[in-house]
Order: structure tokens, then C-alpha cells, then sequence
């Protein structure tokens, strides 16, 4: 390839990797609707394990800010949330609180969660034996106190 | 020479019976379920228990749904417009419970093993 072509190649794709930097990923931290209300030690482990892309309070990594990466990102986190939002917790109809809960069991058995691909960056958000073992006794606890089925939500 | 040519559309026969019979009976085992108005249709669903079923999921809707059936073991995002074909396996008696896992108001349907 001629050296001419080879450096307006680079020039193209570098005025295009700055140009998509315009392109905003759309997704932003919204206030929280009920925060999930569990026991400390508990509650560290979500915002460390889950928070980022269960939650309201996302922590942007420096790659969330950098397209293309932010909206692929972007997309998880948008994904994440609709599936389960423990900022939105206080806001669930006890019936969804209910599955919610049991998919949160059955992801933490077969050790779903977090995704292998958010692991391998996050290193910290991995879950010890013990950290699964205390969740799984909350989630249990949450089912047994949870009402059988609801259409209401919660408080009213 | 007749007579394997007999036997060659003689089988070529049974074979295209068997494909047929195979072929309605999958279609038969085909079940559709509508999501449209923020709501599934039917709400309750009768299949027949102990048989592999096939489930299309069909979102005629202008919003975005999540297919789930924690008792299924299944979850799929299925956007506006999509079809989305859920494969289950053979199923005891009783009511397999679904959901759209992005709308908590949408009423729940049921899958009715019989």
C-alpha cells in the first residue's frame, strides 16, 4: 500500500475516532426511587459487585467516556437497569421484588453474576464464598418475609 | 429393474408420509403468544404436558419487553416488532408463570400444562 494512502488512511480514522467522541452515550445517573434497604455488610457487597450496572449510581470507568467503548457500555449498564435497579427497589410491586430476588439466587448459584467480561476489569467485584453465602441467607431472608403475590406496591 | 425402481418410490413415498405427518405435528406443537395494548395473548396458555413445545413470542407493540418465566428458566429481550421462538422441554402438570420483566404492570400470563 502507498505510504500516501497508508497515512490518509490513519488521518481519516483518527479525525473519525474524534469525531464519534460527539456522539453522547445517553445515559446518565437519574435519582434514585427507594434505594434497596439491606444490612451493611450486605449493602457493600452490591455497591461493589452490582451498583454499577444494577443501580442509579453507576461509576464511570475512564472507558465509559470514550466512544466507541462508552456505548457499548452504555447499552449494558441501560440493559442492566431494566432487569434490576436496586435504586429503583423501594419502587417494585412486591410480586417483582419477589422475582427479582429469586433471579439474584439462581444467578448467584450458577455464578452468572458478575459477568466474567466485568470481572476480568473489575477485579475487586468478585464475590468470595463468604460474600455469596451472606447474600444468598439475605435473599432467603427477603423471600420468607416477602408477601406470596402482590399487584400493589410496596406501602400501598 | 422395475421392481427397485418400485421399491425407490415406494420409499421416496413413506419418506415424504413420515415428513409430513413429522411437519404438522411440529406445527401443531407450535404455540404463539402475542405481546400487543400491554398485555399478552392468550393470558393462559394450555399445552399439552410431557411434549417438547415450541413458543413463538411475537411483540406487536411499540415498546420493548423482556420475556420471563423464572419457573421456565427463561428470560429474552424481545424488541417492537420481533419474534423471538422459545424452545422448552417437556413439561409436568401444572401453571408455568410469565411476565414481562420490563413492565411491572402488565398482567402476568400462564403457562398451563395439561
Amino acid at each position: 500500500m502507498p505510504r500516501n494512502l497508508r497515512l490518509g488512511l490513519l488521518f481519516s480514522m483518527m479525525v473519525l475516532l474524534v469525531a464519534i467522541q460527539l456522539v453522547p452515550s445517553g445515559v446518565i445517573n437519574p435519582a434514585s426511587k427507594g434505594e434497596v434497604s439491606a444490612p451493611p455488610e450486605i449493602q457493600d457487597t452490591l455497591r461493589r459487585s452490582c451498583y454499577d450496572c444494577h443501580s442509579n449510581q453507576t461509576r464511570w470507568p475512564w472507558y465509559g467516556h470514550v466512544a466507541p467503548f462508552s456505548w457499548a457500555v452504555a447499552r449494558d449498564i441501560e440493559l442492566g437497569r431494566r432487569q434490576l435497579n436496586f435504586s429503583e427497589w423501594g419502587d417494585y410491586y412486591p410480586i417483582t421484588r419477589k422475582r427479582k430476588l429469586q433471579w439474584m439466587g439462581r444467578a448467584l448459584q450458577q455464578e452468572d453474576m458478575p459477568p466474567l467480561s466485568y470481572r476480568l476489569i473489575h477485579p475487586s467485584s468478585r464475590l468470595s464464598p463468604h460474600d455469596r453465602a451472606q447474600l444468598e441467607r439475605w435473599i432467603d431472608n427477603e423471600l420468607v418475609s416477602a408477601p406470596a403475590s402482590s399487584a400493589s406496591k410496596a406501602g400501598d | 429393474m422395475a421392481l427397485v425402481r418400485g421399491y425407490f418410490l415406494a420409499t421416496m413415498a413413506a419418506a415424504a408420509i413420515v415428513v409430513a405427518c413429522v411437519g404438522g405435528a411440529r406445527a401443531q406443537d407450535d404455540q404463539e403468544i402475542r405481546f400487543e395494548n400491554h398485555k399478552f395473548t392468550p393470558q393462559t396458555l394450555s399445552v399439552p404436558r410431557g411434549q417438547k413445545l415450541t413458543i413463538r413470542v411475537v411483540n406487536a407493540s411499540q415498546e420493548t419487553i423482556e420475556f420471563e418465566s423464572f419457573k421456565l428458566n427463561r428470560e429474552k429481550v424481545v424488541t417492537p416488532g420481533q419474534t423471538i421462538t422459545v424452545h422448552l422441554p417437556e413439561l409436568s402438570a401444572g401453571a408455568y408463570d410469565f411476565y414481562d420483566d420490563f413492565h411491572q404492570d402488565v398482567p402476568q400470563g400462564s403457562i398451563v400444562a395439561k
